[in-house]
Parts: C-alpha cells; structure tokens; sequence
C-alpha cells in the first residue's frame, strides 16, 4: 500500500511548506528511531512511539506504543480508529490523516505544534534567584512590628491606666478583700513595670495606679501615707519645714520601689549624709552635730542624755570622755564593783558570785527594769530587828515602812512574850498576863526606844541607806525618813538602737567597765571608739559595715505623724507652727 | 589613604578609636559611680547612659538610612558605614550599663533585647560583607551567573542532541533533568544551597548504571553525555552556593531593619512609659 508522509513546516508569517514522501508499506510506525517511516527527531517523542495501520482508503487505526502518549480530538487514548479531519497529537506533534488522493490510499501529515523552548530563555524563566523576592518585605515586617509594640506596650497600659483610677486614696487603709481585688485584675500596665515589687507591696504590683496616681508625676507622699498614715516625722515639723532639704525630700528619696523582693528601704549613709554631714553650716542653730560616717572622727562622740540634777531630775546630753564630767545623779547609791568581785560576795546562803545577769534580764534588744524584789531582796532584806530576824519591811514608802516598824514594837509590847533578856520584864511577861499602868508606860517606853532604834538602822547603809539618799528627820520614834526620788535612767541614748542580742558573742564588761565602777554616779557607757574597734562605715571591708540606719531610725517614734498637705508632699507639712495644716488639726 | 582600605580601617580606625574612648568611658563612669541603691536607668549616670544610647540609636538608624544614599560617593559611604558599624558596637556596652543589668518581662527589656539582636544581627551583616565577596568571587571562577545560566541552558541542548539516539529511558532522564531541575527556589531552598534529589543528579545516577552494562558504540554516546551531564550537575552546584551567598548577604537586613525600626518605637514607649510612672 502507498502511504503519503507529508512533513508540514510553519514558517514564522503563517504560511506552511510541506515536504512530501511516498512510502510502500502495510503499517506506518511513528517515532524518534531512524527505522520510522514517520520519523520525528524530538527526545519528547519516544524511539518507537506509534503505528498507524491502514485500513482502506482514508481510514486507519492509530496505536500508541510501550507508554507513549498519544491522543485523538483531545482525547488521550491507546488505539483509536481515524479518518481525515481527525486531529492527533503525538508528544509535541499534531497528526492528521489526509484524503486519499492520487498515488496513495492514506495519507499522514506531521506537524511540529509544540517546538522546544529556547533554553536560555527556560532556564531563566524557571530560576527563582532572588532571596528579597522570596522573602516578605522588610517595610511590612517593620510595620507589623511597630505595630504590635505600640498596641501591646502603648495602647493597652494607657487604656489600663485610663480604665484603673487610683484605689489608695482613702486613708481607710487596706481591707484584705481589696487587696485580693486588686491582685485579680488583668493589668496590662505592669509592662511598664521597672523591677519587682517590694515583697510588702507586692499586693500592690498588679495595680500601678496604688501609687502613680497621675500621669508624668513623681509619686506623691500621699500615696504612701494612704496607708503608712501613722509614720513618725523625721525633726519636729516646725523645724522640719525650715529645713531645705528636708521639705524637699520625698518618701521615694529613700524608699526605691521596683528594686527587688526586699523591703523597698534604703539603708545607705548617704541618704543621710547628704544633709547631716554639713548640718551645722547649713543650720548654725542645730544642737546636731555634723556626720560623715560610722568611723572614728566622722561619728560624734556619743552624748548620752544623764541626769545631772538629782533633786529635780534635770536630764542633759554629756559627752563620753568631755570636758563637763560624765556623771549621773541618780539618787542611787549602788557600787557595781562590790557585786561583781571575781571571788565572790557573801550571800544568805554562803558566797555568792554574781554574774551581770543575775540581775539584768534581757528583753527584746534592752533589758528588764532591775527592782528590789526581783533583784535585790534575796541578799538585802530590809531588817530592822536584831531580835526579830525574820521580821523585814517592805519596800515601799518610808513613811509606811516606819508605820510597820511602830507597829511591831506596839505589838510586842501588847502581846509580851519578848525573847530579849535586855528588855524590861513587862515586854517578857507570860502572853496574856495584864499590865499594871506604870508597867504598860514603862513598856511603851522601851517600845519608842527600839523605835528609834530601828529607824536610825533603817536610815543607816544596813538599811534603806544602803541603797538610796535617805535623810532623818527628828528622833527617836517620832523621826521620820526622806527618800530622794531614784532618777534611774531607761536609755540614755534614747536616739540609737543597740541590739544587745547580736552582741552575744562578747563579754559584757567588753564594753562596760562595771567591775571597777564603785559609785552609781558611774555612767557605764563606752565611747564611739569601743564601736568603731568592731564596726566600720558601709564601705568598710575590714570590720563589719554600718550604716546610719544601722543604730539609728529615720522616722522618730515620738514626733507627729508625716502628713502630706494638699500637693500631695508630706515633709514640707505641716508648715511653721503657727499655723497647723489641716491634716495636722485633724489628728 | 590606602587603596583597599575598607570601612573597618576607614581613616587609620578612626570610629573604632571613638566607639572605643566612649566604651572606656563609660565603663570607667560606672565602676567609679557608687549609687545609693543599686545600678540602674534611674540614677543619674542611668539617665546620662540612656540619654546617650538613645541619641545614639537615633543617629545609627539615620546614619542606615544615609548610607544608602549611594550619591554620597564611595569615601563619604564609607565613612557613613564605618562610624555605623563601630558605634554600633560601642551602644553595646553603653545600653548594657545603662540597664545596671537589671532586666524584666517589660518594655524595657524588651528595647534592650531588640537592640541586642539589632546590633547581633549588623555584627553578622560584617561579617557576611567581610567574608562572603571572596567565597563569592572563588566559588564563580570568572564568571556571572548570567554566564552560568546560559551555560546550563547550552548543555540542556547538547544533552539533548546526543540522547536523541539513544533509548527511551536516556531521553527521559535528560527530559526530566532539562525540564525538572530547579535554580533557586524559595527563601530556605536560597539561603541553604541545596535541592532535595535535583533531577539533574538523578540523570547522572542512572546515566552512569546504563553505561556500565553497554559495551558497544552506544557506549561512547552515554559516556559523552556522561560527560555533559556532571558538567551541568558541577554549574548548578557553583550557581546554589553563589544563590546561598547572595542570600546570606542579604538575610540579616530583614532582621536588621525591621527590627531597628521595632527598636525605635519600643524606646519611645520606654522612655515615655518611664516618665508617665515616674
């Protein structure tokens, strides 16, 4: 059978030319392999791709080979009947059966639809070379950011602080269930925060405005003193308002928030020295003396407050080791050295050495009052009857001590019975014998002068002169006792604090020279040097670092409360003294 | 001034020498300083530290948008670059003081750490500026990538023309390799330089397994297009790696400028959120 190969080329304007070649065969295999009849030279067509079998004039059937690709009309298929008109695609070539016509009975034409792409022109097109192209745009991502720290740390903290007014303004003081409230609520502030709340005011962390009450304010005094309403001033407030720096100092001066767990309190010196280390210029008229430091000619000596007027009980600050002798009218009589001898003293019950503590009882950082009863009585019984050994009288007022003393003698003479071969007989007679008169008046008699007896005893050293200033007036039974009033200072430095406690660890007589102190006068306080041989400023490295803070306290117990006046400031007020603020009047 | 100075040795180190006295400086400040409480933004040598720092974050990100400006002409861009990179540096150390470490889940850690990264991230740019032009300029061998494509595409078609005779299998893995294989590809495929099973390497393989069991004239064909093959696998292995320094050139910027511009507005909502709750 003559089958016609017809070849169609495209030229670029449209136009085709066809090359033309007349085969004699029963079958047209298709393909890249030289051995086709229909041979098409592209590697998308396969070696042996198709065959095409006659089957009359202008009819065939068209087989695809192995896997080749094959279609009809757009139909992928394996074996397809064709007649003229018919469009078949085998890879990148388009197949159509032609009439019959002269010199064949089947005709195919063959078609490069689908040509290679120019390489280059493909390599460049499928390369994805540029990393800004695959990436988001740099100005989207700024702009994401920014907006997200501006919504996320600008707008909600403004819309908490908007939303939350302050809650601490009332000086009601707290209430455990709004200090829950306040812990609860969502906040979204605290992004502002700029450290950990103090472990005290933790409660407070959640709720900013506790304490910012306004917006581009420092906090005011009057947030602190909402709830710390009782603090103690620092100097009576009429000297405190003449004070610069004082009037201009804020709780937040030495409180530091958001500085840790730790109490929000400042303990360096330097809050302190930065007025008193030039207080005397800066206020000539100061009884305060000017300190630098916890060291030896950077701290005054100390001053305790002594009583040095023992009959009116005038109390004025010496100076340890001045020039005006450190003395103290007490009205005691009592010599320390005596009761502290290294081989002991007598005692009712043998020999007896005595230990500080036999008689100072520690309690908190001080020690109990010493008294008569507690501490004295067992050793100095007040006797006044050599005969009566076991008769004492108690230590109270003289006057009702010498009305126990008459009484006894009276008794004695009531009742006989006397065990004292030195008194008349009537004061021996049986218990219950009556008494003739001249006997009762020479019973009476005798009773007086024992009287006189035991009072002239009573106001001697064996006595209630042992211990105090006692003076006799009259005599015999009718004399009477004066005990000058004991001035027997509590602390006599009542603006330190000494924890004795954490002084354990030395000896007491380390720093009070009791055992040669033999008068009461003795003012058994050490100087400032006993300190600072142990305790150094607070950048000392060799001894241990003390700050002011250390023994002394900023807000003084015994002064009026810090009250903030009406702009909010607490040191400033209350203003001079002649005229109260309101907060003032008010308490 | 020598000819291949670069803007790290910009005028005998002229920046490193300022960058550095200012370091000193402020190092020196906060050893001597002793405040009352701990160290912190909030103290005086804070408020200095800070005011620095943020006038100088101010001034880099101007200077980064300056030296942009390619007009400015090669000394003054280089000029530009080094007082960037060793200021930079300095800020450093002057914003770390300025924290007296004390750091937090806030904003103003927050500023902190998108300056650090910021700053990380411009140490990285450096080096990448330093370090990569070499390998860049080694790894092409004399040539472009536009070189290097054309060349690729040239085999495609050699590779072609020599598979045509052979078999079908041969034709379809120089197909496969012509039409499949991949340059580039998206921002990870870019920055790592490497293509699961290229089908160019995959052509290769099994080129190599069909030329092992042909002894005849067929043989020489697979071994030439053998040939051809490992040419076009070597080309697109210089074209990733010269891909993967390009991108790696460029991956900072996109931390390194959004995060500075995050940075300036978390300073502002820093400074403004310390003054509001003063």
């Amino acid at each position: 059978m003559k089958i016609l190969v017809r070849y169609v080329t495209r030229r670029p304007r449209g136009n085709t030319v066809n090359r033309d070649e007349l085969v004699e065969a029963t079958e047209l295999g298709i393909g890249r392999g030289a051995g086709n009849a229909l041979h098409l030279s592209d590697i998308r067509i396969q070696y042996n791709h198709a065959v095409i079998h006659p089957a009359g004039p202008g009819h065939a059937t068209i087989q695809a080979l192995g896997d080749a690709d094959l279609a009809v009309n757009g139909k992928p298929v394996r074996t397809a009947e064709v007649s003229p008109g018919d469009e078949i695609d085998v890879g990148p070539y388009r197949l159509r059966l032609l009439e019959p016509g002269e010199g064949h009975e089947v005709g195919v034409s063959a078609e490069l639809v689908a040509p290679q792409s120019d390489d280059e022109e493909r390599v460049r097109a499928c390369a994805r070379t540029s990393f800004a192209r695959e990436m988001p745009g740099r100005r989207p991502i700024a702009w994401a950011l920014v907006s997200a720290v501006l919504v996320l740390f600008l707008a909600l903290p403004l819309y908490s602080f908007l939303a939350e007014r302050p809650t601490v303004t009332s000086d009601a003081g707290l209430d455990p269930a709004r200090m829950e409230a306040m812990h609860q609520r969502i906040a979204f502030d605290t992004v502002w925060t700029s450290g950990a709340i103090s472990g005290p005011h933790r409660f407070t962390a959640e709720n900013c405005t506790a304490c910012h009450q306004d917006a581009f304010v420092m906090v005011r005094d009057s947030s602190c003193t909402a709830c710390h309403q009782d603090i103690g001033h620092h100097a009576d407030p009429a000297v405190a308002a003449l004070v610069g720096g004082l009037a201009e100092t804020r709780c937040a001066t030495c409180h530091k928030e958001h500085e840790g767990p730790q109490a929000a309190v400042q303990d360096d010196q330097r809050s302190c020295t930065t007025c008193h280390a030039n207080l005397k210029a800066e206020h000539p008229k100061t009884g305060l003396q000017d300190v630098w430091a916890f060291d030896p000619g950077k701290h005054p000596q100390f001053r305790p407050s002594v009583v040095t007027d023992g009959a009116t009980g005038k109390v004025e600050r010496l100076e340890v080791g001045g020039q005006v002798p450190l003395v103290e009218r007490s009205n005691l009589v009592f010599p320390h050295s005596r009761h502290l001898k290294a081989e002991g003293i007598r005692g009712p019950d043998g020999t007896v050495k005595m230990q500080c503590s036999d008689c100072h009882t520690p309690s908190g950082g001080l020690f109990q009052p010493v008294s008569m009863e507690k501490n004295c009585q067992s050793c100095h019984a007040i006797k006044f009857d050599p005969a009566s050994p076991a008769r004492t009288v108690p230590h109270v007022a003289a006057e009702k001590a010498l009305e126990v003393v008459r009484d006894h003698f009276n008794s004695i003479v009531l009742s006989g019975n006397y065990d004292d071969v030195t008194a008349p007989a009537v004061v021996r007679r049986r218990p219950g014998t009556e008494m003739k008169p001249e006997e009762r008046a020479q019973a009476l008699q005798w009773a007086a002068v024992k009287t006189g007896e035991a009072i002239d005893r009573l106001a001697g050293k064996s006595g209630c002169g042992g211990c105090h200033v006692v003076t006799k007036a009259g005599e015999g039974a009718t004399a009477t006792l004066a005990v000058a009033k004991l001035h027997v200072t509590d602390r006599w430095m009542p603006k330190g604090i000494f924890d004795h406690p954490s002084h354990d660890t030395m000896s007491c007589d380390s720093c009070h020279a009791a055992k040669t102190s033999q008068v009461a006068t003795d003012v058994l306080l050490p100087g400032v040097q006993t300190c600072t041989a142990c305790h150094g400023p607070q950048e000392a490295a060799a001894k241990v670092p003390s700050t002011c803070v250390t023994c002394h306290v900023f807000h003084q117990p015994g002064l009026p409360a810090m009250r903030p006046g009406p702009d909010g400031k607490t040191a400033a007020h209350p203003a001079p003294a002649l005229a109260p603020t309101p907060a003032s009047a008010s308490r | 001034m020598a000819v291949h100075e670069s803007f790290l040795e910009y005028r005998g180190f002229r920046f490193l020498k300022a960058a550095g006295a200012l370091v000193a400086l402020s190092i020196l400040l906060y050893v001597l300083y002793t405040p009352i409480g701990p160290h912190n933004g909030g103290t005086w040598l804070g408020y200095g530290l800070g005011t620095v720092g943020l006038v100088l974050i101010g001034w880099l990100t101007y200077l980064g948008v300056r030296k942009r400006q390619y007009d400015l002409g090669p000394v003054k861009l280089k000029a530009w670059v080094s007082a960037h990179v060793y200021l930079g540096l300095s800020l450093l150390v002057v914003g770390t003081l300025h924290t007296g470490f004390q750091f937090g889940w806030n904003v103003h850690t927050l500023a902190y750490a998108l300056m650090v990264v910021v700053i990380a991230s411009g140490i990285y740019g450096v080096y990448a500026y330093v370090r990569y032009p070499t390998l860049m300029t080694a790894n092409r061998g004399g040539q472009t990538l536009d070189t290097m494509m054309r060349a690729v595409a040239e085999l495609d078609r050699q590779c072609r023309d020599l598979a045509m005779g052979l078999g079908d299998e041969v034709a379809r893995v120089v197909l496969d390799s012509q039409q499949n294989t991949v340059i580039g590809g998206n921002a990870w495929a870019l920055l790592s330089g490497k293509v699961r099973g290229c089908p160019t390497g995959r052509a290769v393989t099994r080129v190599e397994e069909l030329a092992k069991g042909t002894a005849d004239a067929t043989a020489d064909r697979l071994a030439a297009l053998l040939s051809l093959l490992r040419r076009k696998a070597g080309l697109l292995r210089r074209i990733r790696k010269d891909l993967q320094y390009r991108a790696l050139m460029e991956v900072w910027l996109f931390v390194h400028v959004p995060l500075s511009v995050a940075l300036l507005a978390a300073l502002l909502v820093h400074v403004f959120a310390v003054f509001f709750y003063w």
